[in-house]
């Protein structure tokens, strides 16, 4: 800031998948995610040089999503190619333009991708040409004669392996020698498109020189299985049934775990405390609360766990190829794959991954139908309906039960989207599908672990103070102005004829309603609000089980808890998903369209289960 | 001999000639390297429609045979 008040800007870009974000990563000691799979990344990313010299800690870092050339035409490219030429939107004070590119290219995909480098050459903007994922040098992969690949390019280069400290500091002392010391900006540069032809004949001439040609070992190709006719789709339900049993069978012990820890801690508390309308308010609101809701955080966590194996072994981009053919019957394609089975973890990072859907149609469809995947909220709702309506006996039932679930709101989905998808004009295999496969890459299980770790975390983190909230409220309007006749009785009355077809009371309504703060609210919603109406109660589920209305008939049968899981799984109730809805499809009109259509839907189902079941 | 890319067979390999189809699939097609004077070799074939898969450039991309279709290939002896 001494000599001039311009930030200086350093701009990572390159294709999808060249290694971007672990570079980002190891410079600016951060730890996104990486993802092997096209168009991970669909937002810019900043972060400051990180350099044991003091004097670039004002710089600024930018990832970028990937580009294939500097034409993009999907949403998350035109994110790049609109930093690369007006930075100053991103950063402020930063110039027009970045202070220097970083062009990361993979070192195996190079006469695919040095066609970028032509383009940054046109564009004549102050460049480093960085080879990444260095470390597969020597194996089955090439050597680079790299002072010729600069000769010929006429950038400066350098290989770079994450792995190898020695290598980011000659990259690095490259950078910050480009980057120079004067901030002053560089006059704006047209964007420049040339003829993509030329600029791959350009590359091959020069990877025919500087490869040396190493006759590959005859290595055993995973995609001769994984692409195979027959094994494929096979392979593609075995792992993905495996995924949803992993869920209940892996979890089940560690759930018994923390629910006994719980009850422990509530019997301790109601033991200990003086009898009072506050030490039950503690153990049995608060503690039960929070337990109902924890208990599902290994679920959670073992889903965040095999999602993130699957993408960074380079699986999902197989499986977008086996679903093409269904999908494209909807009117979607294996772009909207992805982004749907990220909406089985949570809507939000989903609806922005819907963003590498180059389709502007199809992209819609998708985002309408993101909602529809059960995400990881909806697990402890199921898990307490599950237990209420089969038991806690049987965890091969349980995962039965919830694998049909999962196949179930599969099925919804896919109707919706060949509704909405006809709505908008898209009919049967209109759409168009091609991806690049990345190369299979072993999973790091530290860092899927760590990731899982944190998305477990957050997500704890997130629901934790609206859970506390709403429990402190929940008491609160059940105490007063007396416990007989509470502001609870009278919301519950009030809304009562609305749940009466669905087969509920009441109680369950006041819980729903809050579920729309966000779904996992209704599993410590409800353990609150009836353990505070029952006396002598023996755990929650007993409670429930044992739940009458007011005519005395029991309150959780098969047709009302297959309603409530019917309603759950269609329902759209999460605010933070409509405001990203919202701001991805760029209007208040779509999203609001979604929310009503789907809470009556959700409702209709839930009554037309009450009255057949 | 001439044929389009989704008819040849499993492992064969071929130079690709000519790209047919409007403006917007050449220009899709040139963007994923196949263009004229490309050897490419396939790996795995369409089956019901779905996406079959081709080594070019050093990489696997997969593509619909309907844009396929659109690559003229000359198979190699």
């Amino acid at each position: 800031m001494s000599r001039s008040s311009i930030t200086r800007t350093i701009l990572l870009i390159g294709p999808q998948n060249s290694g971007k974000t672990s570079l980002f990563n190891t410079l600016t000691h951060s730890k996104y995610k990486t993802v092997n799979y096209p168009g991970s990344t669909v937002e810019c990313t900043l972060g400051s040089l990180y350099k044991a010299k003091k004097e670039h800690s004002d710089v600024i870092l930018i990832d970028s999503p990937g580009i294939q050339s500097l034409n993009s035409h999907t949403a998350d490219q035109t994110v790049t190619v609109n930093t690369l030429m007006k930075t100053d939107t991103l950063v402020p004070n930063a110039c027009k333009n970045p202070h220097l590119c970083v062009l990361v290219l993979d070192s195996s995909q190079l006469e695919r991708q040095l066609i970028l480098a032509k383009q940054f050459k046109r564009l004549a903007l102050p460049t480093l040409l960085v080879i990444s994922k260095g470390d597969l040098k020597g194996s089955h992969y090439l050597e680079l004669d790299m002072p010729t690949l600069s000769m010929l390019t006429g950038f400066e280069t350098c290989m770079v392996s994450t792995k190898d400290p020695y290598s980011i500091s000659h990259c690095l002392d490259k950078m910050t020698r480009l980057l120079g010391d004067d901030p002053s900006c560089q006059l704006n540069i047209p964007k420049a498109i040339g003829n993509i032809s030329e600029d791959y004949m350009w590359a091959s001439a020069i990877v025919k020189t500087i490869q040396k040609p190493v006759e590959s070992p005859d290595s055993f190709d995973l995609d001769k299985w994984a692409l195979h006719p027959i094994l494929a789709p096979l392979i593609f339900f075995g792992l993905m049934t495996g995924f949803f049993w992993a869920i209940f069978f892996i979890a089940a012990p560690f759930m018994d775990a923390i629910d006994t820890g719980f009850s422990f801690l509530g019997n301790l508390i109601s033991i200990g405390l003086p009898s009072s309308l506050f030490t039950e308010f503690l153990s049995n609101g608060i503690i039960a609360g929070f337990g109902s809701f924890l208990v599902f955080t290994p679920q959670i966590f073992i889903l965040f766990f095999i999602i993130g194996l699957l993408e960074s072994s380079g699986y999902l981009a197989r499986g977008a190829i086996i679903v093409d053919k269904p999908l494209a019957i909807l009117g979607l394609s294996g772009k909207s794959f992805v982004p749907l089975l990220s909406g089985c973890a949570c809507a939000i990072p989903a609806m922005m991954a819907a963003r590498t859907i180059p389709n502007k149609k199809e992209r819609f469809v998708t985002m309408f139908t993101i909602p529809l995947m059960s995400c990881s909220a909806r697990l402890p709702v199921y898990g307490l309906l599950l237990t209420l309506l089969i038991g806690n006996g049987s965890p091969f039932k349980s995962g039965l039960a919830l694998t049909a679930i999962y196949i179930a709101s599969i099925a919804i989905t896919s109707i919706i989207a060949a509704i909405v998808a006809r709505i908008v004009g898209l009919k049967a295999n209109q759409t168009d599908f091609d991806i690049e496969l990345p190369l299979w890459h072993m999973p790091s299980l530290r860092n899927t672990w760590l990731n899982a770790w944190d998305q477990t975390w957050s997500f704890c983190k997130g629901a934790g103070p609206t859970i506390m909230m709403v429990s402190i409220g929940l008491w609160l309007l059940s105490s007063f102005p007396s416990q007989d006749a509470s502001y609870i009785h009278m919301i519950s009355d009030f809304i009562e004829p609305v749940l009466k077809p669905m087969g509920l009371d009441g109680r369950v309504g006041v819980a729903l309603l809050l579920s729309f703060a966000a779904r996992e609210i209704f599993v410590s919603a409800l353990t609150l609000i009836y353990s505070l109406s029952e006396d002598n109660i023996s755990g929650l589920i007993d409670v429930l089980q044992h739940a009458t209305l007011d005519t005395g008939e029991a309150l959780f049968t098969t047709g009302s808890i297959i309603g409530l899981i019917l309603f759950f799984m269609v329902s759209m109730q999460c605010m933070a998903t409509l405001a990203i809805a919202r701001k991805e499809m760029g209007n208040w009109k779509a999203p609001a369209l979604m929310t009503a259509s789907y809470i009556a839907l959700a409702y209709l189902l839930a009554v037309l289960a009450n009255i057949f079941l | 001999m001439v044929c389009e890319l989704d008819k040849l067979t499993k492992n064969e390999n071929a130079t690709i000639v000519e790209l047919s189809g409007s403006e917007s699939v050449q220009a899709r097609l040139l963007e994923l390297g196949l263009l004229p004077g490309t050897t490419i070799s396939t790996m795995t074939l369409s089956i019901f429609g779905s996406p079959l898969t081709v080594k070019c450039r050093g990489s696997k991309i997969a593509l619909r045979p309907q844009a396929a279709a659109h690559v003229l290939v000359e198979k190699s002896a």
